[in-house]
């Protein structure tokens, strides 16, 4: 009697999560609360199926986390991928032709305004910002008017803090695309691979760091030097590879405007230039072309050119072969670290030994991205490629 | 200056000679006065030469400069590539910057003109921003020089239809004036219409050099620049009486034999060169020509010949001494030169008209 | 070399301000008083005599010759002109401005005997108090007194002055044209001045000019012009004239 009395409950008790579990896929209707990464707790009535970003170079987590395609509930975007990234949006293209062909251009992510009609039209029920927009979203009173026009408004971060923020950011991203596993997943793959890097780090002492500067966006500006980072970004990349970063030792800030000069007294261990292929929108850089159509033999030219600069061809970085140069837009994905595997490399050759990054990355690709890698992301003067 | 304004009735009347002899003291006095800038010029280029991050004694420095030779490699580029055109060019900006002010202000009877009040500067920073932004260069294959090229043509372009509407309108100070104000309205609002199309990276570079940089001082630009104002110099020194005789009105100034339009004319080419070629190698610094020309006029009066030569040296002054401060901040960051100045020239130029007061300079 | 004038027209934005005027020859060393109410063409034909506008019709001989053949500069060497007004807000002193028309944009160097020249000419004029004044800070009638020292210190054929002494008192007034006076008469130049006062015309000039609407309405000795209708019409007053004790001409004028 019991016996059955027990398994008649079980039974219930299965019956009853079979229920529920039968429900789940109305988990859609339900409404989504989250933190964004400006602190923010938004609400979304229902997970959004159309979705705009404000930086099309969005695409890149948004890519990794998304199992199928991940243009799917995107309706457009800013064109900045498509400027600054050709390499990486033909790659898209070649996946996606269709969906990236019908993307909707916002305009220009830095200057201006969103234009709230345009969102409307679209009719899209969630924006993604990149948090550096909050300032001006706030004044202009963008969240506000998206919020009564039922359109909600997130923000994430893969720039300004990029290695405290990324992972947030992902889990934030997975929430309101519904591919939350998905994030899972990525971040388990980040964290393994930062960590193969910074527990290393961990055990070398402060004072045997080398001194690196970074050169952002070398060649950029043909005759001028140097925008370089405080601890943020590349800055913080280089940190957390063992080195020390040249600009933090000047000031706390995001972006610091070095002398040649300084440069010269300080004598770095290593200089680590970011380039990328600009010279589609700017036919006069002299930077490296580096991303999916990266060319070794070209860059290999590009790098010599740019070691050779005068004051910069008479540096001991320069002279021991340590310029090295790697792919900008590692400062606004993702992706970092694979920046943070290289440049740890490069600091330290034998403590790496065994780290390949070119490996990392080709196993992200084939793990997580809808197309394969190609091209060249980094080099050093004086090698032949990567 | 001080003056005894009593009325001719109340007053022991001076002798001849004693007239004479307080024009030759002031003379004396105003002689003076440029010599002691001159020095004070020199003493900046050495300090800015000294200065820097790098740690160069100040016999080191002055052993490498007179003898190249014994120079390491580290302290040859660093003397020679970067510090020693950043200072001479500080000097010759300065110097072109301050000539221009002091004629714009003769000519357009206005002590507020400067080059950039009518519009230069927009329209130089205009041009750089078309080659920034958009990559479009006024005259083709000039490379890696797009942003100078086009900021020196545009500047050029805004003074030419200055030239031509003044010409139209009558060459007066008001004509000149109203055309240079809506030109500096109208470049400034394209410039806005560009930085609303600029990327992260083009917006930085554009804001470093709406703010002007010495840091790009190379020895051949100072020699473009020192030529230049070896040609324009001179030209406004030979017409020195002629403009002193415009302050004293059109009609005295025609009474005496000059040729108000066409010296105006004249002189609004010559600043324009000046101007567009110190603009498209240092970015737009407006300060020093509005300031430069105050201080010599407070110091030597409006006599061309005292009044010309100590605007071009104390517009050298300003941007000398702001090399050197702007190097002393945080040595190794560097600061646009454009936010520095005001925080030099203002002070100074306060000081300057306060102290005027309650001196009696007679 | 005298100095004469025929058949002058001068239109402004269709106004016509000189209508076929002209004067016959005013002897050297001789004042000339141009006079007429406001707005009657006086400083418009000092400017045409000076070359500054170019009338329409008609030529200014100086002697035999015609001082339109003349270029701009060389005619200005010759001819000093006064203007009435007299900008005066820079930073110079009253020393620099009477130099810089010594001068006359010639050469940079200023030499012993141009300061000594400068400085003649300011104690000469009872301004020499003035000489580091800035002119910025100088009351109208000084000012007016160091134009009058700035015209003097030049040397000319012929010397304009227009209103010379509308803004000083009774005493430098007095001063003033005598000095004119005596340097015309020195210099054996031809000087012509223009005044309101009817009085210091008859008193200093030799010769009388009366202009009214663009024309010549007289011209002649003080004593013979003033008593001519045409006076009393263009002022609208009663003249009557008598002499006071040096000889000299007293005009007294009454409105009807």
């Amino acid at each position: 009697m019991t016996f059955m009395k027990n398994v008649s409950g079980f039974a219930g008790a299965i019956a009853a999560t079979a229920i529920t579990i039968a429900a789940a896929p109305n988990a859609h209707a339900e409404a989504l609360t989250l933190t964004d990464i400006a602190g923010r707790e938004v609400t979304l009535p229902e997970m959004p199926d159309k979705i705009i970003l404000g930086e099309g170079r969005m695409m890149y987590s948004i890519a990794a986390i998304t199992d199928g395609n991940p243009f799917e509930k995107i309706v457009g975007w800013k064109d900045d991928l498509i400027l600054y990234d050709p390499d990486a949006f033909r790659k898209f293209e070649a996946a996606f032709p269709e969906d990236a062909a019908r993307m909707i251009n916002f305009g220009n992510p830095y200057a201006g305004d969103f234009s709230i009609e345009a969102v409307l039209e679209a009719e899209a029920d969630l924006v993604l910002l990149d948090v550096g927009n909050l300032f001006k979203a706030e004044e202009t009173g963008l969240i506000e008017k998206l919020d009564k026009a039922g359109v909600s408004v997130v923000f994430i971060d893969f720039r300004r803090n990029a290695t405290e923020n990324t992972v947030p950011s992902l889990l934030t991203l997975g929430r309101v695309l519904g591919e939350e596993e998905g994030a899972l997943e990525f971040v388990d793959f980040y964290m393994a691979e930062m960590r193969r890097v910074t527990n290393v780090i961990d055990q070398i002492p402060a004072e045997e760091h080398p001194l690196v500067v970074i050169e952002n966006a070398a060649g950029w500006q043909p005759d001028f030097c140097c925008w370089s980072f405080g601890p943020y970004n590349y800055g913080r990349f280089v940190e957390l590879a063992g080195g020390k970063n040249y600009g933090s030792t000047l000031a706390n800030a995001y972006s610091v405007d070095v002398s040649l000069e300084g440069i010269i007294e300080a004598d770095p261990d290593h200089i680590i230039g970011t380039g990328a292929n600009w010279a589609e929108a700017k036919p006069e850089v002299t930077a490296t072309l580096l991303g999916y159509e990266g060319d070794p033999a070209v860059n290999a030219e590009k790098i010599k050119a740019l070691a050779s600069r005068s004051g910069f061809d008479e540096l001991r970085a320069v002279k021991e072969g340590n310029y090295h140069s790697i792919y900008h837009q590692f400062y606004n994905s993702p992706y970092h670290f694979i920046a943070v595997q290289q440049i740890a490399k490069w600091l330290y050759p034998d403590d790496f030994a065994d780290l390949d990054p070119q490996d990392t990355f080709d196993r992200m690709h084939a793990k997580f991205m809808p197309y394969e890698n190609s091209g060249q992301f980094w080099l050093s003067v004086g090698t032949a490629g990567n | 200056m001080g003056a005894f304004l009593m009325s001719a009735d109340t007053t022991t009347p001076l002798s001849a000679g004693e007239i004479v002899g307080a024009y030759r003291r002031r003379t004396a006095r105003r002689v003076l006065l440029v010599l002691l800038a001159a020095l004070a010029l020199c003493t900046t280029i050495l300090i800015d030469i000294i200065t820097g991050p790098a740690d160069l004694s100040f016999l080191r420095t002055l052993h490498v400069i007179v003898d190249p030779s014994v120079a390491t490699v580290k302290e040859e580029v660093i003397i020679w590539d970067l510090r020693m055109p950043v200072a001479l060019m500080a000097v010759v900006v300065g110097a072109m910057l301050g000539v221009a002010g002091a004629e714009m202000q003769t000519i357009l009877n206005n002590p507020l003109a400067d080059p950039f009040t009518l519009g230069l500067s927009s329209a130089a920073s205009f041009g750089a921003a078309l080659a920034i932004v958009l990559g479009f260069s006024v005259i083709p294959n000039v490379g890696g020089l797009l942003v100078t090229v086009n900021a020196f043509v545009l500047s050029l372009f805004a003074s030419l239809a200055l030239f031509a509407f003044t010409r139209l309108r009558g060459v007066t100070p008001e004509a000149m004036i109203l055309v240079g104000i809506a030109m500096l309205f109208t470049f400034n609002a394209l410039l806005a219409f560009l930085q609303y199309g600029a990327s992260e990276l083009q917006l930085a570079q554009l804001i470093f050099w709406q703010l002007g940089s010495l840091a790009r001082a190379t020895w051949a630009k100072v020699g473009i620049c020192v030529v230049v104002l070896l040609i324009v110099l001179p030209y406004f020194l030979s017409r020195s009486w002629a403009l002193t005789a415009l302050r004293m009105g059109e009609d005295k100034a025609a009474a005496l034999g000059v040729n108000v339009s066409l010296l105006r004319l004249m002189v609004l080419a010559g600043v324009s060169l000046l101007s567009a070629v110190a603009v498209s190698f240092v970015g737009a610094i407006a300060f020093v020509g509005l300031v430069g020309p105050h201080i010599a006029r407070i110091i030597v009066g409006e006599d061309q010949r005292g009044f010309l030569p100590l605007s071009a040296l104390a517009g050298a002054l300003i941007l000398s001494g702001t090399s050197i401060a702007s190097k002393a901040i945080t040595p190794g960051i560097v600061y646009p030169i454009g936010m520095i100045t005001s925080l030099i020239g203002i002070p100074f130029f306060v000081s300057l008209i306060l102290s005027q007061r309650k001196r009696h300079w007679q | 070399m005298t100095l004469s004038a025929q058949g002058l027209r001068f239109a402004y934005d269709q106004r016509m301000i000189l209508n076929d005027t002209g004067f016959e020859a005013l002897q050297p060393g001789q004042l000339t008083a141009l006079i007429g109410p406001n707005a009657s063409g006086k400083s418009t034909l000092f400017r045409v005599i000076a070359g500054l506008l170019k009338p329409t019709a008609g030529a200014v001989h100086l002697g035999d010759l015609d001082l339109a053949t003349l270029s701009t500069r060389a005619r200005l060497k010759r001819v000093c002109f006064m203007p009435q007004f007299f900008a005066a807000n820079a930073s110079l002193t009253v020393f620099d401005v009477v130099m810089m028309a010594r001068k006359n944009l010639a050469g940079w160097k200023v030499s012993a005997a141009d300061m000594d020249a400068v400085g003649e000419a300011l104690h000469s004029a009872g301004i020499g108090h003035l000489s580091e004044a800035y002119i910025s800070e100088l009351s109208g009638g000084q000012a007016q007194m160091v134009s009058v020292a700035q015209a003097l210190i030049r040397q000319a054929d012929v010397y304009l002055f227009d209103e010379p002494t509308s803004a000083l008192d009774l005493h430098h007034q007095l001063d003033v044209l005598s000095r004119i006076s005596e340097t015309i008469r020195a210099r054996g130049a031809i000087g012509i001045v223009a005044l309101h006062d009817l009085n210091l015309a008859a008193r200093f000039a030799d010769h009388l000019i009366l202009l009214r609407q663009g024309q010549v309405l007289a011209q002649g000795r003080p004593q013979e012009v003033l008593h001519r209708p045409e006076i009393a019409a263009t002022y609208g007053v009663d003249i009557h004239i008598t002499k006071g004790p040096k000889e000299d001409l007293v005009v007294h004028a009454y409105t009807s």
